[in-house]
């Protein structure tokens, strides 16, 4: 198996399901819990662990109707994180979820790829039917993005098991997935998973997966695979802004990329005191 | 003067990216010349795929009622019938007929839209548009002239404008080899300002009078607030106070008719929108004395305070 090479302390931040556009929680215009002031406390949250590289893994459902001026807003949003990591190297990865989606326009993610581009600077996140996997290297990490709905249908989510795998062939070292929909059903009769979940995961223990990250359920979730060292981790994330109803999570968790493959996992969950109206984070076990 | 130019590698994405900086926000860059030279196919790349649907409502004639104009107006004023095509037949035939021709022009304004269009109308950036061949006759060559350039939001629509008359004039010259296409934008005066509206109007600006009539006389207070909101979101550089007037109208019509039982809108609701329709109004004469103005960007603010406190208040009831 392979290794990390580096000695950088990397944090790795996996935020998801913003839903920009959608009825928030709280009045973010006026309340105590605005679009500014969450980023506030992920960015003092993510500043607590001193990261020398961050990579910033953002799961899909940016907005909640892939409409340009949505996108905006979450441009604002990320403006904020890149300001206050100025001094530390940020690395983004990114995926779509089926909020990203716009199933009767002629580019189905077109106004998803624009933003993508537009925060990674990177043409490799621009998403099409032929291209629904990204690699990128960085810190010892094989950072992959991978798109559930590279069907351009919102309700056919699959992995491109070639292309993933041509991809997990070609890694150069340990691997991180990044992708939206969740491989093993939260509830009775859950029709969104990964439909080839099981060939997904086969992939993985034969390529060196080290950890799977997913959004699209609005709670956390967190699961071993495999065996010994032929194992991962699958840990997802619950929403980080829109309302959400009881058993469900404003999340967002952070990951320490050590040297040594070691992954520790620290989950956090937004709340609202309810006795003084302040917002905070608290640790959250997952 | 500024250039900017992409690397062969390169493609419409970094154009546009490296177009960002080169002017920051906030600035103002006279003279941005852009400049690339990529596969004819660039047209089919994913990213201004992104910008297309936008594009094609740019280059359509008659305007979409979501624009407060279209280039398609502009451009297909000059030529008989109502397809976009008529201007790339004209472009076409003059190329196919001399290859070597200067005329392969599109001129959008005259000399009397300058000169007799008020201050407050809206009229094209983008002014000329040439076409032409290399020697080889297996490059296009588009080259662009605007008198500003907005190029965080409007760029990459006018990229995809540049990029459907590439593509639309290949298909026309096939019997031409053509194997690369080259862009050059050259904008008198460019500038960066992301929350930009690229001259969208707002839902409420062309909702159907009668429908939002009806909506105030059934309380549908969901659907006013997300008129308003689309209002808010949008960065005019004259603002329409067409729909937020006639809210205010129905708004104030229905209060005067509200009996008893009947529920009629907070004061809070016509004060706010009262005073946004003021604010309009100064905002639209500082605009005509200056794009940059420092008041215009708080008179901006003001607006959409007043906006959201009609937004606030719309449940409730006097």
């Amino acid at each position: 198996m392979s290794q990390p090479v580096t000695a950088t302390k990397t944090i790795l931040l996996h935020i998801t399901d913003f839903h920009f556009g959608e009825k928030p929680p709280y009045d973010y215009a006026k309340g105590p819990l605005t679009f500014d002031r969450i980023a506030e406390l992920v960015i003092e949250c993510v500043q607590s662990f001193r990261p020398q590289s961050l990579i910033v893994a953002i799961g899909g459902d940016v907005p909640n109707k892939a409409e340009d001026y949505f996108y905006h807003d979450a441009k604002k949003f990320f403006n904020q994180l890149n300001d206050a990591f100025r001094t530390c190297k940020i690395t983004y990865m990114i995926c779509p979820g089926n909020h990203d989606l716009d199933e009767k326009a002629e580019a189905p993610f077109g106004a998803f790829n624009q933003f993508a581009f537009e925060l990674t600077r990177n043409s490799a996140y621009l998403f099409s039917k032929d291209r629904s996997v990204v690699l990128v290297e960085q810190d010892g990490w094989s950072l992959v993005s991978v798109n559930t709905l590279y069907s351009e249908q919102r309700h056919k989510v699959m992995v491109n098991e070639d292309q993933l795998e041509a991809v997990l062939k070609s890694a150069r070292h340990p691997v991180i997935i990044l992708q939206h929909h969740h491989l093993i059903p939260m509830y009775l009769g859950d029709q969104s998973i990964v439909q080839n979940a099981y060939r997904e995961i086969r992939l993985g223990l034969q390529y060196d997966l080290r950890l799977l990250l997913h959004g699209h359920i609005h709670s956390s979730c967190r699961l071993n695979v495999g065996i010994e060292k032929r194992s991962f981790e699958i840990v997802g994330c619950g929403a980080l802004l829109p309302s959400l109803g009881a058993d469900y999570l404003n999340q967002f968790n952070i990951f320490e990329l050590g040297g040594d493959v070691h992954i520790a996992v620290h989950a956090f969950e937004i709340v609202i005191d309810a006795s003084g109206g302040r917002p905070g984070v608290k640790p959250k076990i997952i | 003067m500024e250039i900017v130019k992409t690397n062969p590698s390169e493609h419409l994405e970094h154009l546009w990216a490296k177009a960002n900086d080169a002017v920051p926000q906030k600035t103002r860059v006279f003279n941005l010349i852009l400049s690339g030279v990529f596969p004819i196919e660039e047209p089919k790349g994913i990213w201004i795929q992104g910008s297309l649907k936008k594009a094609k409502q740019w280059q359509s004639y008659p305007k979409p009622v979501n624009l407060i104009f279209s280039h398609g107006d502009y451009i297909l004023r000059f030529f008989k019938g109502t397809q976009i095509n008529r201007g790339i037949d004209f472009l076409a035939d003059e190329l196919r007929q001399k290859t070597d021709t200067n005329r392969a022009c599109w001129s959008l304004l005259t000399m009397e839209l300058l000169r007799d269009t008020p201050q407050d109308v809206s009229i094209p950036s983008f002014m000329v548009l040439q076409a032409g061949l290399s020697e080889n006759k297996e490059r296009l060559i588009l080259t662009a002239y605007f008198r500003a350039l907005e190029v965080n939001r409007f760029l990459p629509i006018n990229l995809g404008e540049l990029c459907l008359i590439a593509s639309r004039l290949h298909q026309k010259l096939l019997s031409f080899p053509l194997k690369e296409l080259e862009l050059n934008i050259h904008a008198f005066s460019a500038y960066n300002d992301p929350d930009y509206s690229c001259l969208e109007k707002a839902e409420i600006d062309y909702y159907d009078n009668i429908d939002l009539t009806l909506a105030v006389g059934a309380l549908d207070t969901t659907l006013i607030a997300r008129l308003l909101e689309g209002k808010t979101r949008l960065k005019e550089s004259q603002i329409i106070p067409v729909g937020v007037t006639a809210l205010l109208d129905a708004i104030q019509k229905h209060n005067r008719r509200a009996k008893t039982g009947m529920k009629a809108y907070a004061e809070e609701v016509t004060t706010s929108l009262t005073d946004a329709l003021e604010l309009i109004k100064e905002y639209n004469e500082v605009r005509t004395t200056s794009s940059y103005h420092q008041r215009g960007g708080e008179l901006y603010e003001e607006i959409r305070k007043e906006l959201k406190i009609a937004i606030d208040n719309l449940t409730k009831w006097k």
